[in-house]
């Protein structure tokens, strides 16, 4: 009774609730874009850092990430190939060498990080390979692959020479000359700046390395077991390794799903208090408007706790139904635009700078539908409360009185 | 038996900082099954007692006993709930709830009080056809006469079964035939089922059917009669 009370009361004025609904449905359908685009965003981010370079899984020798000097190599890396060859979780892995170098052109010169990679592993492994703008992947050996911004600084087209000059194992300095077969374009503008590739045989005579490397990638079939692949690891691999996951590694990552989580608080913050006090002033002119029948209530002997009730019922039904039409207009927007994306162009190259693509897929999460679900209602629970208490002080044989 | 004791019941209203007295020491014994009828010119307090008695209002001093309870030292929410199970009560402007039909407002009460669907159903419709207006059960306060609606209003205030129905100027929007149909109509349920009725009125069609008149002037009862 009290339900079908508070769903005629609603529609008393008609126009008034229609106003208060819409902006519910507006607001929900704001937050589901903002919401879901800036999770495809930081998705989009996430998976050009695991894609591009930081893979899932990175084991070093200890205190690697912190410098990655060559003297940081792997020395037992038969141990640990065959560890990660045992396990049927990984998707594949690639073996590298990485450390400093300078790389030099007629015309300039650049530190840059030199990347030495198996090319018939790499190629599948990350997407430097699909990212070639001009020439192609590295395959053999005397072969250099560098990043656009890079190419331009230093002037260097394909067929070009390049020299790299490094620091060996031994101290020696090593300089050695490198074509430039393939220019890269991530969607990082820093990422292109400093990583360079050349054949992991080459970075081992570089840097007199032997057969030995610096870093394990590992791809999973499932991102999400990162942490309990991780420690299975440790166990299997001692404490002479650094076994980081892409979140650690990559610490701009986790800046920026922590940004997201707070800017999306703020975001439903704002929407949320606009649409609140909509929902306590319609609220409110519905209870003034009805004090005379609060009185009859109370004198017919309704406790102040379920008049109560009735009005945050009204308001949690509004919320409700917002949020459901809002959802049900957010998903005729949503669904063509995950396909099809939104292109951001205007600030792509702001984007880059942030790692991320000019097409941004807005993705829906389980999380973004529940605080979806949640908030409007929760906004009109919370906007009810006030009208409420209004409803508690009157006096049954003042509202009777009132015209 | 006894249902209503009032005693030395006094109410001073503060209007713009003055006191106005609008009862003045009023003591009263109701027996169950009276039909009383308070008259009284405008402003002679009869709509205060009313509102006393029912326990909408609380004396500035004074004891009201309902069916021997004190009902002065009641808190807010024992008191709706006396309310509910004990007093029915029949507003001059029938204070229907718009958006429910005849039936829901009948229901109401039933509901507050957890009674089970089918019993509710029963017994709406029987208080429904007691008064003749079962056909409009569904209809709605907006598609109904003013006197149908106090109908309404007269079944919500039965369908309880409670002690006492109170009723302040009942037929003071109805035309004179209509107003004297209703309460000839209450009469009836008065005798037939021996609930206690307090009507306020100054409507000489009331006063005539009153089984006991009680004259208020200037906050003092000046006449208590019964007449049959």
């Amino acid at each position: 009774m009290l339900l079908k009370l508070a769903w005629r009361n609603i529609w008393r004025n008609k126009r008034r609730t229609l106003v208060v609904l819409t902006s519910v449905v507006v607001g929900v359908v704001a937050l589901l874009l903002v919401d879901t685009l800036s999770v495809g965003m930081l998705k989009q981010m996430v998976d050009n850092q695991i894609n591009y370079h930081i893979s899932h899984i990175q084991i070093h020798r200890k205190g690697f990430s912190e410098d990655k000097a060559i003297e940081k190599h792997i020395k037992d890396y038969l141990k640990v190939d065959s560890v990660l060859s045992s396990y049927s979780q990984i998707k594949i892995y690639s073996k590298r060498v990485i450390s400093y170098g300078l790389i030099n052109s007629a015309y300039s010169s650049s530190g840059v990080l030199i990347v030495g990679v198996e090319p018939w592993v790499e190629k599948d492994f990350t997407m430097i390979s699909k990212s070639i703008v001009q020439g192609r992947y590295i395959s053999s050996d005397g072969e250099i692959l560098i990043g656009l911004k890079l190419a331009e600084k230093l002037n260097l087209k394909i067929g070009d020479r390049a020299v790299l000059m490094v620091s060996d194992l031994n101290g020696n300095l090593i300089s050695n000359v490198f074509r430039v077969v393939g220019i890269y374009q991530s969607p990082s503008v820093n990422f292109d700046k400093v990583y360079i590739y050349i054949t992991l045989k080459d970075a081992q005579n570089l840097f007199n390395l032997g057969d030995s490397v610096s870093e394990f990638a590992i791809l999973l079939y499932k991102a999400e077991l990162v942490n309990s692949f991780k420690e299975e690891l440790s166990k299997a691999l001692g404490d002479e390794y650094e076994i980081l996951t892409y979140f650690e590694i990559g610490p701009f990552i986790r800046i920026m799903i922590d940004m997201y989580m707070e800017f999306i608080w703020i975001y439903y913050l704002i929407i949320g208090v606009a649409v609140m006090f909509g929902v306590i002033n319609i609220m409110l002119m519905s209870i003034f408007e009805r004090v005379k029948e609060f009185g009859v209530l109370k004198a017919l002997g309704m406790k102040d706790s379920k008049i109560f009730s009735l009005i945050v019922l009204e308001s949690l039904l509004i919320g409700s139904l917002g949020t459901l039409i809002g959802l049900l207009f957010g998903f005729i927007l949503y669904v063509p635009l995950s396909r099809s994306g939104i292109n951001l162009g205007v600030f792509s190259e702001s984007l880059a700078l942030f790692g991320s693509g000019r097409i941004i897929y807005p993705v829906l999460t389980p999380f973004t539908l529940f605080l979806l679900l949640f908030t409007m209602p929760f906004i009109s629970f919370i906007a009810s409360i006030y009208p409420g208490i209004k409803s508690l002080r009157l006096k049954p044989i003042d509202a009777l009185k009132y015209i | 038996m006894q249902v209503i004791k009032t005693e030395n019941l006094t109410k001073v209203y503060m209007e713009n900082k003055i006191p106005i007295v609008a009862l003045k020491g009023v003591s009263l014994e109701v027996q169950s099954g009276e039909f009383v009828v308070i008259a009284g010119p405008s402003g002679s307090g009869k709509t205060t007692l009313l509102n006393l008695i029912g326990g909408l209002d609380v004396p500035t001093n004074g004891k009201i006993y309902l069916e021997g309870q004190d009902i002065t030292q009641m808190k807010r929410g024992k008191l709706a709930e006396f309310r509910l199970k004990r007093i029915g009560f029949v507003f001059q402007t029938y204070n229907l709830i718009p958006v429910l039909t005849a039936f829901e407002n009948v229901e109401l009460p039933l509901v507050l009080l957890g009674v089970p669907e089918k019993e509710r159903r029963e017994r709406v419709m029987e208080i429904l056809k007691i008064l003749g207006i079962d056909e409009l059960a569904y209809k709605k306060p907006n598609e109904m006469s003013g006197g149908q609606q106090q109908r309404v209003a007269v079944a919500r205030a039965m369908v309880t079964n409670p002690a006492i129905v109170l009723a302040d100027e009942p037929t003071a929007h109805l035309d004179s035939k209509t107003g004297a149909n209703l309460i000839e109509m209450m009469r009836n349920l008065n005798q037939e089922m021996g609930t206690t009725f307090i009507i306020c009125s100054h409507d000489p069609n009331v006063i005539q059917q009153a089984g006991r008149l009680i004259k208020l002037k200037d906050g003092i009862i000046e006449y208590d009669e019964k007449k049959i």
